[in-house]
């Protein structure tokens, strides 16, 4: 289905063309006049609201470059603007485009300035398509778009001249340095034999090169690269032309293979470039050259008329989704009510019959539970001294010799503890008792006695008393539970660090023979 | 321009955009309608989503609590068929909810003798506040400590261990034993058998538990 038309208007009239996906048909034409300007009101009228591309080829489109200030933004259009209107003061259909920096020169902008001229166009054309509500996206110049045809084009040094022929126009020569369009120009075609057509063309170019180096554009002895759209039988003369003359600077192009470069899959019957242009223009979408906002408003309210029917299609359809997720969401949840609640009558049965089954007690479970857990504990981590006192015993009959004088026992969770924290305070009792080995984390608990002593019947040879209290401590170690028996103190203290005195002989006192020993014994635990 | 409006501007030598309001009325009443329908179908949805997302957290509330409850009646019930005997014996003891020094003296007192002590001295301190290294669970108690100490003679050092497996055998009570010291008396004097041959000292902390909903003027009572 066909969206968009292309109104291709040159100095004879007016083409229209209809797009049809990478095709495009010619609808009809209309000659200036009042015969040709009723059949295109009654064209109009007849077709629904096309988007409109209307592309002009016209003789009176001129072209100025000039040197701007640089700016941007609305500086820079007011700027612009203003230059138009001084460059161009009898028409509104005016176009800057900003070509590069001038060299040398950082603040100055080089501008191609173009205007259509021709009064047609606005006094005749436009307020036909305005009074039909004509959505026209723009109004583009053939010259300015054949930019787009030598960046497809085989394009070697910086200076070209683009050539093409219009069916209803004449030979369009646009030329072009370093890819930007410097000057154009339409000329009128005779009807002509294809030699003579082919000698016509060579001579019009030569007639540009000459303008075109008056007017300083091109300089003297530098080669022009000529490209010729063109097909049939008039490519056929040209490329003769091109071999007899040896214009190996003459680029001669097929226009239909060419049109293919572009996506155009339509046949191009003879010569023309019309429709490869009209194409062009309606594929690419460019931005408008020469139409006014007041040319363009039916466009926009198209656009956003559009975007407005696109926009709700959009907010109906989300919409319609998040309420179907939210209603899926509202079922899903709502079984999964049913089926909790449903499962919540089962489990108040047996709630209930649970809750029966408990034995009357005048004590919460809680604390029956807490309590009988407390004896528990209290009771694995009492300490009682019968395991140590009997394997001390135990091996003190094995070693009549020794006597114990005095025996001191207590529980630390330090093995390395030398002596009871809490002996004699009940303060220092509870909290040695609270505090010992908590904040470590250590929950073994030892059982340690300090036992002082002396041998029997000591005879002063302390070699056999220190031997004998070694013997001691060696059998004692062995026994059950026992884990350390450190000897504290011996009756000769043979430190280096000490000194030593004593004597042989009936004044010699024989001295008591002392000793203290240090046993840890691991931790025994009890239950309830 | 009548029925045209400025939009805004645009670049180089664009102006501004012209609108034809009148060809967009439709366009526009469509599209307010649209998103009018659109928000009230939304709102709707969502409301109707959220009532039965509440309803379904409410079922599963009620049912996680009945779950929950019982679990903690299947507990109850074990905790009571295979705990409570033992509570009753600790409260009958006087570990729960009493604080029996009469009986403690008493057993102190006649495991003594039986024991053929010479000589006993004991002293029951205050009543203090005790916590445990570990974190246990109390229930609704709190664990008490009352320290006392014992200052005896004694004929031989086996008396002192027949007197404390008679004290665990009469279950008197729940107890710590932390610290104890023998003394011989007579270091130069053989072992007598008329006379006490050793002079000790032991430190013993008796543990009661006690409701922290009852006062003591309850125990008291």
């Amino acid at each position: 289905m066909a969206t968009r038309q292309v109104l291709f208007i040159t100095n004879s009239g007016i083409t229209a063309y209809l797009q049809h996906g990478h095709r495009l048909e010619r609808l009809d034409f209309f000659e200036p006049g009042t015969s040709g300007l009723g059949r295109f009101e009654a064209f109009l009228e007849d077709q629904a609201p096309l988007l409109t591309y209307i592309l002009a080829d016209l003789v009176e489109e001129e072209f100025r470059i000039d040197v701007v200030p640089h700016a941007m933004g609305r500086d820079r259009a007011a700027i612009l603007k203003r230059h138009m209107r001084r460059l161009f003061r009898g028409t509104t259909l005016t176009h800057a485009e900003v070509i590069g920096r001038v060299s040398g020169q950082r603040h100055k902008d080089e501008i191609l300035f173009s205007a259509l001229t021709n009064g047609e166009l606005p006094d005749m054309w436009l307020p036909v398509m305005l009074k039909h509500q004509v959505p026209i996206a723009g109004i583009y110049s053939l010259p300015l778009l054949t930019a787009d045809l030598l960046r497809k084009m085989k394009h070697r040094i910086e200076d070209a001249l683009v050539l093409t022929e219009g069916q209803d126009g004449g030979l369009r020569q646009s030329f072009f340095h370093k890819g930007q369009l410097k000057f154009s120009r339409l000329s009128p075609m005779p009807q002509l034999t294809d030699a003579e057509y082919a000698e016509y063309v060579h001579e019009e170019i030569g007639k540009t090169k000459r303008y075109l180096s008056n007017l300083r554009l091109l300089k003297p002895d530098v080669l022009l690269e000529v490209h010729l759209l063109s097909g049939g039988t008039q490519l056929d003369a040209l490329l003769e032309m091109k071999a007899r003359k040896g214009l190996d600077h003459y680029d001669m192009i097929d226009l239909n293979s060419f049109a293919r470069r572009f996506g155009y899959r339509g046949t191009i019957e003879r010569h023309f470039a019309d429709e490869l242009m009209a194409y062009h223009v309606a594929a690419k979408h460019p931005s408008n050259h020469y139409a006014l906002p007041q040319h363009r408003r039916f466009y926009f309210t198209q656009v956003t008329r559009t975007g407005l029917q696109a926009a709700s299609i959009v907010l109906a359809a989300g919409a319609a989704l998040w309420a179907g997720i939210n209603g899926a969401d509202g079922i899903l949840h709502s079984k999964e009510a049913g089926a909790a609640l449903s499962a919540t009558q089962d489990a108040r049965a047996r709630f209930d019959q649970a809750n029966s089954l408990i034995p009357n007690a005048d004590a919460s479970p809680d604390d029956v539970e807490a309590a009988v857990h407390i004896a528990q504990y209290l009771m694995t981590q009492r300490e009682q001294p019968d395991g140590m006192l009997g394997n001390i015993g135990q091996t003190l009959q094995n070693h009549n010799s020794l006597s114990i004088d005095s025996l001191e026992w207590f529980v630390s969770r330090d093995p390395n503890a030398r002596k009871p924290a809490t002996a004699g305070d009940n303060q220092q009792v509870m909290d040695a008792m609270e505090d010992d080995g908590a904040n470590d984390g250590i929950t073994e608990q030892f059982q340690i006695a300090l036992i002082t002593g002396r041998i029997e019947f000591f005879d002063g040879n302390y070699r056999v008393a220190h031997q004998r209290i070694s013997e001691f401590a060696a059998e004692l170690v062995t026994r059950s539970g026992i884990q350390d028996v450190e000897i504290i103190s011996l009756p000769l203290n043979i430190d280096p660090k000490s000194s030593v005195a004593g004597g042989l002989g009936q004044d010699a006192k024989t001295a008591d023979a002392r000793f203290s020993v240090r046993v840890v014994r691991r931790g025994n635990h009890e239950s309830l | 321009m009548p029925g045209s409006v400025c939009v805004w501007y645009g670049e180089v030598t664009m102006n501004h955009f012209e609108l034809e309001i009148p060809q967009l009325r439709s366009a526009l009443v469509q599209f307010g309608a649209i998103m009018l329908f659109s928000t009230v179908l939304v709102g709707s949805s969502y409301l109707y989503r959220n009532t039965h997302l509440d309803a379904r957290d409410q079922a599963n509330r009620q049912l996680h609590g009945l779950i929950d409850g019982y679990r903690s009646a299947v507990t109850s019930e074990r905790i009571i068929r295979t705990r409570f005997a033992d509570f009753q014996t600790l409260r009958a003891h006087g570990f729960v909810d009493g604080e029996p020094r009469l009986q403690w003296i008493e057993n102190i007192r006649d495991l003594a003798r039986r024991a053929q002590f010479p000589k006993i001295r004991y002293q029951l301190e205050e009543r203090q506040q005790y916590n445990p290294d570990e974190a246990l669970n109390m229930g609704s108690y709190q664990l008490y400590a009352s320290p006392m100490q014992l200052s005896f003679d004694l004929y031989h050092a086996g008396d002192l261990l027949t007197f404390l497996q008679a004290l665990d055998a009469r279950s008197g009570g729940l107890y710590d034993l932390p610290y104890c010291n023998l003394q011989r008396l007579d270091k130069e004097r053989g072992v007598s058998l008329t006379e006490p041959n050793i002079r000790g000292r032991c430190d013993l902390v008796w543990f009661t538990l006690h409701s922290l909903t009852k006062s003591d003027e309850d125990y008291a009572g």
